[in-house]
């Protein structure tokens, strides 16, 4: 019971690093992304094929690979989407982590196909016992979350910051307030796109296993689900919400195992059906989120 | 030589010609006003100026430099910045940040400076916080410096407006109904805000339906009509100008 409690708590921190990436795309810079699991997966698979399948590099150098890839591929899907928003934005982008999936499925020689990629490496794994693996992992994890969080502080604080939730509010009038809209759009859709990519190797190395069907938009929805339950454009609300999504998902798995007379398939969609009904019942009674955002104030002195 | 030289601008819309050979001077100095019917060109005029709508044909200088065509961001950079017609903006920013977000040469807008920022960052960061407390002083927008600029009242965001344009040290301001539906009273506060700025060096091309506050303000007036120029003066000329008024009025048909 206590691996599997640890077990949750990283993939909490996990769903929290992607949620803060999310929200340096869309709830700083307000640019929809529904491929977020795209660049999950792309950095999984940089981190895995540079450390197990066509090389061995040492773990560390593997995940910052994984972060410079998705940074690029990030910055080129943004812009080839540059003159796009809302709903088109949207299905491009859920387009591209579609097809992340399929050419990982189907590039057999590259990426070991639907298979997926095993033996994939984590820190300490091997020499000390399982549980203090988990523990470890944890550990390392939180740290990860903490650092990222901090960075993501800063940017929303920052003058930076400032820019791009002008651009959130209206792209076209931070161009005339004399901002290059384009550049900030790029680098913000590389900063969340690394973000999640970094998530994403840190996936294959506690995982040990990654393959083309973890890779479902499903975890996309997750993702944005965690930023909205906790209050997009807030860093803490987007740590907070990833915790309460993982914990609502495993809740749901014994208080639905509770209800007597149900087969595996019926249990599985009762699951499904109580995370739907999370989602519409929070953006029915608390759009905003937990931690609501709120604009930043200056001191000013006496108006008088 | 004028500070803005438009020659022979057109733009076309899906086959509705907005503009059709514009040519207007704003000489240094003036406010001048830009009037002229509903659907006569003059805010498609201001978006191929400033850079937002790339004109068909024709051509911008501004200041000795030929604009036409460049990124909204480098025109602003030049000293050339409009204010919008329905108060557009950012309306999940403070009043104060709407006013710092428009200051020029902010190196912690670059992204390592946002995470690390250097000391040159921070103390231009606060030159621009006192600059934006001296411009809501100024604008009488200090009592809700915090608050978001959604709270505002419509006078609040003219001036707000306004506001913005003035932290981008600007040579010339193109105003686009900078008093429309704004209350009498601070419709002539905001006619005094822009005589003193005037008087020291901001010249202005406002778009603006309200004739009392053009005669107040505006030398010269052009007037545009079916996308381009038809007459430019002295209000009063302007006023009694046949041709000005069949524009507004419609022709009468026993003098075709």
């Amino acid at each position: 019971m206590e691996n599997y409690l640890v077990a949750m708590a990283v993939f909490a921190g996990l769903y929290g690093l992607m949620a803060l990436g999310l929200n340096v795309i869309w709830g700083m810079a307000g640019m929809i992304n529904l491929g977020l699991v795209g660049f999950m997966a792309v950095g999984a698979y940089t981190s895995a094929l540079l450390t197990v399948r066509h090389a061995t590099w040492p773990i560390p150098l593997g995940i910052l690979a994984a972060v410079l890839v998705t940074a690029t591929a990030g910055a080129l899907v943004a812009r080839i989407t540059a003159r796009m928003r809302g709903d088109y934005l949207a299905i491009v982008t859920l387009g591209f982590s579609e097809v992340v999936r399929l050419v990982a499925a189907n590039e057999i020689r590259f990426t070991n196909g639907t298979d997926g990629i095993s033996a994939i490496p984590g820190p300490w794994r091997g020499e000390v016992a399982p549980a203090t693996f988990n523990l470890i992992f944890l550990g390392l994890t939180a740290l990860a979350v903490l650092v990222v969080y901090l960075v993501c502080q800063r940017i929303r604080h920052s003058p930076y910051g400032r820019v791009l939730r002008a651009i959130r509010d209206d792209d076209q009038v931070t161009a005339v307030a004399g901002k290059p809209v384009l550049r900030f759009k790029t680098e913000a859709f590389a900063v969340g796109a690394a973000i999640t990519g970094f998530a994403g190797a840190l996936y294959g190395h506690y995982n040990a296993y990654i393959a083309p069907e973890g890779f479902v938009p499903l975890i996309t929805i997750y993702v944005v689900l965690a930023l909205t339950a906790g209050g997009t454009g807030t860093n803490a609300g987007a740590v907070v919400g990833a915790v309460l999504v993982v914990a609502f998902m495993e809740g749901t798995r014994f208080v639905v195992a509770a209800i007597p007379g149900l087969a595996a398939v019926q249990i599985a969609a009762v699951r499904e059906f109580l995370i739907a009904a999370l989602l519409i019942l929070l953006l029915r009674v608390r759009p905003q989120g937990l931690f609501p955002e709120r604009h930043i104030r200056h001191p000013v002195p006496d108006p008088r | 030589m004028p500070l803005l030289e438009v020659r022979g601008l057109a733009r076309s819309f899906y086959g509705v010609q907005a503009l059709t050979g514009l040519d207007l001077d704003v000489e240094a100095g003036t406010i001048t006003g830009l009037i002229g019917p509903n659907g006569a060109g003059k805010t498609t005029a201001f978006n191929v100026i400033t850079g937002l709508v790339p004109p068909d044909a024709g051509t911008v200088r501004f200041d000795g430099v030929d604009i036409t065509g460049l990124r909204p961001d480098r025109i602003t950079g030049l000293g050339l910045v409009r204010t919008f017609q329905i108060a557009r903006g950012f309306p999940r920013l403070s009043v104060l940040e709407n006013l710092m977000l428009y200051g020029a040469r902010q190196p912690g807008e670059s992204l390592p400076l946002a995470i690390l920022p250097s000391r040159a960052a921070r103390a231009r960061e606060a030159e621009l916080l006192e600059r934006a407390i001296t411009t809501a002083r100024r604008l009488n927008l200090l009592r809700v410096a915090n608050n978001p600029a959604s709270d505002l009242s419509g006078g609040q965001k003219k001036l707000l407006e306004l506001g913005r344009a003035l932290m981008t040290d600007p040579k010339l301001i193109l105003l686009d109904e900078p008093i429309a539906g704004v209350n009498p009273t601070l419709a002539g506060e905001i006619g005094d805000h822009l005589m003193r700025l005037r008087d020291e060096g901001i010249t202005f091309l406002i778009i603006e339906h309200h004739m009392d506050a053009i005669a107040r303000l505006c030398a010269p007036v052009i007037v545009m009509a079916e996308g381009r120029k038809l007459a430019e003066g002295a209000f009063d000329a302007i006023a009694a100008d046949h041709a000005v008024q069949e524009a507004y009025m419609g022709r009468r048909f026993a003098s075709a």
